[in-house]
């Protein structure tokens, strides 16, 4: 269960989550490193995106969910830490299942985040909408539309800004809950050909219940079942050679 | 219409590395085999560390053909021309990887014969050994150029070459028969025609292999040995 020893960027120990007295995280224990795509696999019920949601501490908006042990990233737990949570969440950015644009026009989808964290001029805002929608692989498909509003977009597309969204405050870790499920099979290509891309930038954490995405963009994958890490190795193990049955029922698709 | 590129861009890399590993290969047991020509036709001593490293060099690469082929199957999916690439690939590998083997063996078994066996079949072997060579030019043509002009000629020539070996066979029995001294030579001229025999065989089944990942049909040989 152990990742590599370099670049660590998230250091997760003894995790546990209860949704009210259901205990949903049942003591995990995983490093993510830098750089990389680490895919979360696993049966609907598993705790792949309770999980993800406890990585910028969005349990904190609902009543009655809580997590115990640790979770260190940079040296410190992010679970127990104080001060602004927002800031937290601008370094770990999140992109849901289901394309989430602001009702806003394309430049403002961009812009609107960033403003909570600085005041940029308008130049320089300029280059942060166009620099955010260049590395999410949709500029020159927007770039002659940014008044034109977010929700005017395809599927695809909109999912592109959101990411753009994500990435343009500048996090350090990207957490992907499902990008591509509701996209065309083009469309899950360009995103995940993103994500590579993306990888060589920031920590990447990729809940999917897409196997082929899992496999195809991710360094490492997690399999999880009922609130656990069953098998946490390289993705190439994972799908070539994984150590436990539970695991390669699954991945053959063997799953009762 | 031109060949696109796959928008998930590590499949044209690791394709590339594999069709990068099957060509050293291919290069590797032609050279090999040019060798085998040197050593029956000219008598040219061929150096054995030159022999056993090109035989490692071609066992390793068959090696990582196979650790990439099952890796790419099972981290790309890969479906219709990429599922019959790396299928193609596979089973190329390994064929070459058996006619590299037999032409190390007969580099081997033909420092063991002597000069003054019979003409005509000291010139038949090399002239089998010469058709095994040019199966192996023409199939890597055919492999690259995408095409199949030539390795239906590959898959007529293989009868030649079966034909060739049989008279080879039935004149070197005759002449362990008639001269007692001529045994041992003959026996390794006739181990070595056979080692060339079956690598016709193989190359043939290079030829199958090309006409499936063409087509995506299995090839099928009628008597007349055109696909059926």
């Amino acid at each position: 269960m152990n990742a590599d020893q370099n670049g660590i960027k998230l250091s997760i120990r003894n995790l546990e989550f209860f949704y009210g007295n259901i205990r949903a995280l049942k003591g995990i224990n995983m490093d993510v490193a830098d750089n990389r795509v680490t895919a979360l696999i696993g049966p609907s019920g598993c705790g792949k995106s309770t999980l993800l949601r406890v990585l910028n501490r969005m349990y904190g908006l609902y009543h009655g969910q809580r997590a115990t042990g640790e979770v260190i990233l940079d040296g410190k737990d992010i679970l127990t830490m104080r001060g602004d949570i927002n800031t937290l969440r601008a370094k770990v950015g999140m992109v849901f299942q289901k394309p989430t644009p602001f009702p806003m026009s394309i430049y403002e989808n961009i812009a609107f985040p960033v403003r909570l964290y600085q005041r940029l001029g308008r130049r320089e805002m300029d280059e942060v909408v166009e620099t955010s929608l260049r590395r999410a692989a949709i500029w020159d498909e927007v770039k002659d539309s940014l008044r034109q509003s977010g929700l005017s977009l395809s599927g695809g597309q909109q999912q592109r800004v959101c990411i753009a969204r994500a990435i343009a405050t500048r996090p350090e870790v990207l957490l992907l809950d499902e990008p591509a499920s509701a996209l065309d099979p083009i469309s899950t290509d360009l995103i995940d050909e993103l994500v590579r891309e993306l990888s060589k930038d920031f920590c990447v954490l990729i809940v999917t219940h897409n196997l082929q995405q899992a496999s195809r963009v991710s360094d490492r994958t997690a399999f999880m079942y009922l609130g656990e890490l069953i098998e946490y190795d390289t993705t190439e193990n994972i799908f070539i050679r994984p150590a436990n049955e539970r695991t390669q029922n699954y991945v053959m698709g063997r799953f009762g | 219409m031109p060949v696109q590129k796959h928008i998930f861009q590590d499949i044209d890399a690791d394709l590339a590395h594999i069709e990068s590993l099957v060509d050293l290969v291919w290069g590797l047991v032609k050279n090999q085999w040019q060798s085998v020509m040197l050593a029956l036709q000219t008598r040219e001593p061929v150096l054995a560390a030159d022999t056993a490293s090109r035989e490692d060099s071609i066992d390793d690469l068959s090696r990582e053909i196979e650790r990439g082929t099952v890796r790419f199957l099972a981290l790309r999916q890969p479906l219709a021309g990429d599922l019959r690439f790396i299928i193609a690939a596979l089973h190329i590998s390994i064929e070459l990887e058996r006619i590299g083997d037999y032409g190390a063996n007969i580099i081997k078994r033909s420092a063991l014969t002597r000069p003054g066996a019979d003409a005509a079949d000291v010139d038949s072997v090399p002239k089998m050994a010469g058709m095994v060579l040019q199966m192996l030019d023409d199939l890597y043509q055919d492999y690259k150029g995408k095409s199949l002009s030539l390795s239906e000629g590959v898959i007529a020539r293989d009868n030649e070459l079966s034909a060739l070996y049989e008279q080879v066979f039935e004149d070197l029995r005759a002449q362990m028969a008639r001269d007692r001294d001529l045994i041992e030579t003959c026996t390794e001229l006739l181990f070595i025609a056979r080692n060339i025999e079956r690598s016709g065989a193989h190359a043939k089944n290079i030829a199958k292999h090309l006409y499936c990942l063409s087509t995506g049909v299995a090839f099928k040989e009628r008597q007349g040995n055109e696909p059926a």
